[in-house]
């Protein structure tokens, strides 16, 4: 008898976001998943499940041929995330091109193409929401790489390819990488400044409200060709973002970059780091009272313009086209997706 | 001078078995065996190997021993038909994937009277062989418990799906490194009375798992990750003394020393007829408290996943 579930397939099935969709499809009855994976190394996470894991390359046209025939979905994750940007490139432009023509040729009933806030650009307007222009970013990559993707897809969908767009912002939770483990690193090794006292907006998306609005955009019937930004649909300030994280770990207050700035710390990491060339002796008392204040001022040096500007900024991100034409609702307010992520960072002995 | 077979000739044997080999004067390393014919057109060249073919069966006859470092699906059905051609056998843990098939390659053994080994190469360390003299002499006193944790992230570079299919691997991470550590912990304290296993699989295989055991009057506490990295600690408690040592740890030995010394007394075991090895009848009293643990699984709790 021919089995009746839907098979779908997903692409970059080891990053996060992916392996948050697997759990929680396999939670549902009714999906055959199928998983491609680059890096078999990173799949511990999917290999939990009774799933069929593909090994293979976004790149090669001849195994996405014949992986998406007799597929009825199609979840597209797959991005570049390696040193070099050519690769990113080849990655996240082709890769979403091979899928693409694909998923048409061997007619899938539906792909969802995960796109990024990023192809925003900024600065942005008070307000974004999906009528609001692409801009190119000067030499980030990702922002030029994800906005010709997008039009990849968006020219397939011309072409009659049933294809949904979802454009994700701040997205945090277990395994988050960005926006969990990331924060919580830099938080640790006090390498985080708060910049205009952490006033900016954060747009953020708890990873189940993210994965409730990819199950939407599978099934609802509007979705098609349709370009949907996802958030939580509350932003918070980026002081409230970094504080839930704070207070996990159970650090002091959070240091202002303005402040830092005022006193010229930044300007002492040029000088201490060419100190670093000569063998002089350290005694461990310098060295302990320097430390702090070296680390401090390399961070400082580290935080690119672009990323000053980030977290200054005050936009918002509407939802309300996902509301009306996917009923999209978020489940899970900030608060309670702070609770969750802090119980998995406890598990995983981040915290 | 005892020939040898090398059934499975992926990245451990390359690296840690026939580097160990070689510096054996007594033994030959007459064929080698895979389906990655240029991997042995390298390795015939490096270790100046006659035979090399992808049917174990070619080598068996012109041999006196088998080592079979094969998917462990693979385990019991090679290690039996090396015993009853005649060949003694040393196999790679995990011995097999269940207690059953286990049973089978240690009447296989006797019957054929050929020696079965199993490479738990952890009981070659000097640091874990105090220890259990150290136990033995009753130095800690009464033991009340221990704990046992090792984890890191995944980091074994896979070219093929096998660790990841359940039927091939048998398992998870209790089956690959808890081999080691439930073998160790056997061996330490004894075959546990009372187990819980908890592991995160949902049909597949587990990436992370708890055991809470009890032996005799000792409480004992195991987690095991590849997912997270752990404190990589083991501690035992004792009415008079206690002790913390890193998980896994070699003491001033290489994991390398290891499989030298475990591959070194199974061939002067073989040519001294002695039982200076760590047999089938050893082994399968871990692979029975691994066995009891997939069997008789509870689902991990994930808190964050209660929405």
């Amino acid at each position: 008898m021919k089995s009746k579930k839907k098979t779908i397939l997903i692409t970059g099935s080891t990053g996060f976001i992916a392996g948050r969709i697997i759990e929680r499809l396999d939670q549902i009855n009714g999906w055959r998943i199928k998983a491609l994976a680059h890096n078999l190394t990173k799949a511990v996470r999917i290999a939990r499940f009774d799933i069929e894991i593909i090994q293979g390359d976004i790149l090669d046209k001849k195994l996405l041929k014949n992986i998406t025939k007799n597929v009825d979905y199609v979840i597209h994750c797959a991005v570049g995330n390696t040193n070099s940007p050519k690769v990113n490139h080849d990655i996240t432009v082709e890769g979403t091109r091979n899928i693409a023509n694909y998923c048409l040729k061997n007619r899938v009933k539906r792909l969802i193409y995960f796109s990024t806030m990023s192809v925003y650009g900024y600065p942005l307007p008070d307000i974004v929401n999906e009528r609001a222009p692409y801009k190119k970013i000067s030499d980030d990559h990702y922002n030029n790489d994800k906005i010709q993707a997008e039009a990849i897809v968006l020219s397939k969908i011309k072409q009659g390819l049933a294809a949904v767009i979802l454009q994700p912002t701040i997205v945090y939770g277990p395994y988050a990488g960005s926006w969990t483990i990331g924060p919580i690193t830099e938080l640790k090794s006090n390498q985080f400044f708060l910049v205009n006292n952490g006033q900016g907006l954060c747009n953020s998306l708890y990873i189940d409200n993210l994965v409730d609005g990819v199950i939407l955009a599978l099934t609802q019937k509007k979705a098609i060709g349709e370009t949907f930004i996802l958030t939580d649909g509350q932003p918070i300030t980026w002081k409230k973002f970094y504080e839930s994280y704070q207070k996990m770990i159970g650090n002091k207050k959070l240091e202002g970059m303005e402040k830092l700035d005022k006193y010229k710390f930044g300007f002492l990491g040029k000088p201490l780091k060419w100190l670093q060339n000569f063998n002089l002796p350290r005694p461990k008392f310098i060295i302990k009272m320097i430390k702090p204040l070296y680390l401090k001022t390399q961070a400082i040096n580290n935080w690119p313009e672009n990323r000053r500007k980030f977290f200054n900024d005050k936009c918002i991100f509407s939802i309300n086209k996902a509301r009306k034409l996917l009923n999209y609702s978020p489940r899970i307010s900030f608060t309670q997706g702070m609770k969750l992520t802090k119980k998995w960072l406890e598990y995983s002995r981040f915290i | 001078m005892i020939k040898l077979v090398v059934i499975g000739c992926g990245a451990v044997v390359e690296k840690f078995h026939l580097p160990a080999l070689a510096k054996i004067k007594t033994v030959k390393i007459e064929a080698l065996v895979d389906i990655d014919f240029d991997r042995l057109k390298q390795l015939k060249k490096l270790y100046k190997v006659p035979i090399i073919t992808n049917n174990y069966h070619n080598a068996l006859k012109r041999t006196d021993f088998s080592l079979i470092a094969l998917p462990n699906f693979l385990h019991a059905p090679v290690a039996i038909d090396c015993l009853n051609q005649g060949n003694h056998v040393f196999c790679e843990k995990p011995m097999a994937i269940n207690f059953s098939e286990a049973n089978k390659m240690i009447r296989a053994s006797i019957k054929n009277r050929k020696k079965l080994a199993i490479g738990l190469t952890r009981r070659q360390f000097k640091i874990n062989q105090e220890i259990k003299t150290k136990l033995e002499n009753n130095y800690f006193g009464k033991i009340k418990s221990f704990k046992y944790e090792e984890g890191v992230p995944f980091n074994w570079p896979l070219h093929t799906l096998y660790a990841f299919n359940k039927k091939q691997a048998g398992g998870g991470v209790l089956i690959d490194m808890g081999a080691h550590v439930i073998d160790l912990i056997v061996w330490l304290f004894g075959q546990p009375d009372k187990i819980e296993y908890f592991d995160n699989s949902y049909g597949g295989i587990e990436s992370d798992c708890l055991i809470n055991l009890k032996i005799g009057s000792i409480k004992g506490r195991i987690e095991l990750s590849r997912s997270r990295t752990l404190t990589n600690i083991f501690k035992i408690k004792g009415e008079k003394k206690s002790l913390s040592i890193p998980a896994a740890d070699t003491g001033k030995e290489s994991f390398e020393d290891g499989i030298y010394n475990e591959l070194f007394k199974f061939i002067k075991a073989i040519e001294n007829n002695n039982n200076d090895y760590i047999s089938g009848q050893e082994a399968i009293k871990s692979i029975k408290t691994i066995d009891y643990c997939y069997r008789n699984k509870k689902q991990l709790k994930e808190p964050w996943n209660e929405i």
